[in-house]
């Protein structure tokens, strides 16, 4: 059977696997699509030619994220296929024709995904135009597509299938069988380079933020600029810092082993996802920012309200794929539990409290902030009580629902194969 | 002798509700008393694993009973076996399984601290255990900081601070070097001799065998030789143990 038939086999076996990448190529698709006809939209006075206003600015940010969401999306499909790709190497399969035999996955799959992401980009497109034209008063076509969107779309759409396929490509190369084939089973720990600053320095940066919002101006932007600093100090705790705390942590939970072992996995998985974390809660706490500056100008309220829809949804869904491929690899630490004595239920336990720490961190560190900075506007009447509350549910809510899906996945993935 | 296991007609049957059931274990008796040294071999697929799988709980027989110290393992809930397992049993991988994410002393602590013993009496545990087997200066460290080695021996150390009824050894030497995979042995046979350790072993390995007291041979299922070290040294037990391993390639020979 040739790479092209034992590709196309696979895929069609493997349905589930390609059916979320696929998924979240349409998304992505469609956002690139809608929000580059919102840069070029004409009767919004937007023209991807003319000099940028902050808006395209911010459109051309949910791009980029939506880009790096179809990434996300593409390593954790390439990572569930490390065993045929090692399989087909040690068959004897060049590494032209394993490059091949990921290149026709992709393109089936992209073939697919593309156009209908279109599709429903022209649908969400006219509804976008509708409540934006309704916010601003102006009355156009609402099934408008701007040529110059489409062609700037496309030119992005077809930039990540080149850079993608590179990747999937010299993923096959650069890797060998043996780790290949232990790639699903695995919990390595990733070496960093030992860090010198003290981790008290990180949390003090933290802290600042905290005191110097009581003290400064009303002046939104300033609380931005304010958390920018913050951020340094979470990157630090996110790195090295609640690592400290965690061993510290499992020192006392010595007679606790369900503590023991989730403290231990959390380390892990902080590690993995830092970064993705970083920019979660900056991107919250920038946005909350952004919705307060143009709290009194319904123009541009509605756009940046509607990115921060897009930006919640799309950086959960990427932490949520982060997060199962980083607990995939917990199968042989499970196993060796249970041989040692641990119970299913016990075992279910260290997971559920395992990813409630985990998505624990997500929710406090821009809380900690934001529940600050809104308090004060707020009491100072420029923001009502009811809309603060709303800001902040608006990400809580999607943060709590993919960590609900990010644990059942986790216990399924484990206890299936316990 | 106190019994510690009695195996009796145990069985392993895969696929049993389909067309094409498979029996990896037809019927093997074995009893194990306090302070044997009993090893397991057998060719690739000869169902050595499958067998010390189910005699040491971690799967499930179709048929037989094993009954160690005086229970009946095959009647428990998961309940009791989980807790029956960290009280009576001790396992060694051969991959060694250490929890990556917790210091050499945490992973030692691992079973007392299934037991509920108290913080106390868990770090003087582990403490006692690890200055036996000589890696009390390791404890503060990780497992990737620790050689193959040590890393056996603290997976030794693990299985035994419990007190177990008896050691469960899954190819235990099979991803060490040969000279840590004679010094993990010649541990093994210290604990046996000197402290009355029961230990049951897979290998392949007709040297490591050769440490063990007893061995049984296991072909297609079931049991086919057993030989008993008694009074023999190690070399003409190894050599016995050599001489069953490769009766089947004679054979072909004659």
């Amino acid at each position: 059977m040739g790479t092209f038939k034992f590709s196309l086999k696979m895929l069609r076996l493997d349905f589930k696997k390609c059916f979320f990448y696929g998924l979240s190529l349409v998304l992505s698709t469609s956002i690139i699509f809608v929000f580059f006809n919102y840069i070029d939209n004409i009767y919004l006075g937007n023209s991807l030619s003319e000099k940028s206003g902050a808006n395209q600015i911010l459109a051309l940010f949910i791009i980029i994220i939506a880009c790096a969401n179809a990434c996300f999306a593409n390593s954790f499909f390439i990572s569930r296929k490390t065993n045929e790709i090692a399989i087909a190497s040690m068959s004897g399969a060049s590494v032209f024709a394993v490059a091949g035999y990921l290149l026709v996955q992709n393109f089936v799959i992209m073939g697919l995904s593309i156009p209908i992401g279109f599709g429903i980009g022209y649908i969400f497109n006219h509804f976008f135009n509708l409540f934006i034209y309704a916010s601003l008063d102006v009355v156009a076509n609402t099934y408008y597509v701007s040529m110059q969107g489409l062609i700037m779309s496309t030119i992005v759409i077809l930039t990540q299938i080149i850079a993608l396929t590179l990747v999937n490509s010299g993923y096959a190369y650069r890797t060998e069988i043996k780790t290949l084939l232990n790639e699903q089973e695995s919990m390595t720990k990733k070496s960093t380079k030992p860090i010198k600053t003290p981790v008290i320095f990180y949390w003090i940066l933290y802290l600042i933020p905290i005191v110097l919002f009581f003290i400064v101006d009303l002046d939104p932007m300033v609380f931005v600029v304010v958390s920018c600093i913050g951020v340094f100090g979470i990157v630090g705790l996110l790195k090295i810092g609640l690592s400290k705390l965690i061993m510290f942590r499992q020192k006392s939970h010595l007679t606790k082993s369900n503590s023991l072992i989730a403290y231990g996995n959390l380390s892990y998985s902080l590690k993995s996802t830092g970064m993705l974390m970083t920019i979660i809660i900056l991107s919250i706490i920038l946005f909350i920012g952004l919705i307060i500056i143009n709290i009194n100008n319904p123009k541009d309220l509605f756009i940046v309200l509607l990115s921060y829809g897009i930006i919640i949804f799309l950086m959960s869904t990427s932490i949520l794929y982060k997060i199962i491929l980083e607990t995939s690899t917990r199968l042989g630490l499970y196993q060796s539990l249970f041989k040692l004595g641990y119970l299913k239920k016990q075992l279910k336990a260290i997971m559920r409290k395992e990813i409630m720490m985990l998505y624990g961190v997500i929710l406090f560190f821009p809380t900690s902030y934001i529940v600050i900075m809104l308090s004060r506007f707020v009491i100072a009447g420029e923001v009502a009580m009811s809309f603060a509350a709303a800001l902040v549910l608006a990400y809580v809510i999607p943060i709590c629902i993919t960590a609900l899906i990010a644990y059942f996945v986790y216990k399924r993935t484990i206890i299936a194969n316990i | 002798m106190d019994e510690v296991l009695k195996a009796t007609g145990v069985e392993k049957t895969y696929g049993l509700h389909t067309k094409q059931p498979f029996k990896a274990l037809k019927g093997i008796d074995l009893t194990i008393n306090e302070n044997d040294f009993i090893c397991i071999m057998g060719p690739s697929g000869s169902g050595k694993s499958t067998f010390i799988n189910v005699i040491s709980t971690i799967d499930n027989p179709t048929g037989g009973r094993v009954v160690i110290g005086g229970q009946d393992v095959t009647e428990m809930t998961e309940e009791q076996l989980g807790r029956f397992k960290y009280e009576n049993l001790g396992f060694i991988f051969q991959d060694f399984n250490l929890i990556g994410s917790l210091t050499i002393s945490e992973n030692i602590a691992v079973p007392l601290s299934l037991s509920h013993k108290s913080k106390q009496e868990i770090i003087q545990d582990v403490e006692a255990v690890a200055k036996k087997l000589g890696i009390d200066h390791l404890l503060h460290k990780y497992p990737e900081e620790c050689s193959g080695g040590q890393r056996q021996r603290a997976a030794i150390a693990r299985a035994l601070v419990n007190q177990p009824k008896l050691i469960v050894a899954d190819e235990p030497t099979g991803n060490l070097d040969s000279e840590n995979s004679h010094e993990i042995l010649r541990l093994f046979k210290q604990l046996n001799d000197e402290d009355g350790v029961t230990i049951l072993m897979v290998t392949h390995d007709s040297m490591i065998a050769s440490y063990s007291k007893k061995l049984l041979f296991i072909k297609d299922g079931e049991l086919e030789t057993t030989i008993e070290k008694l009074n023999k040294t190690q070399k003409e037990y190894y050599y016995e143990i050599v001489d069953a391993n490769s009766k089947e390639s004679q054979e072909l020979f004659q």
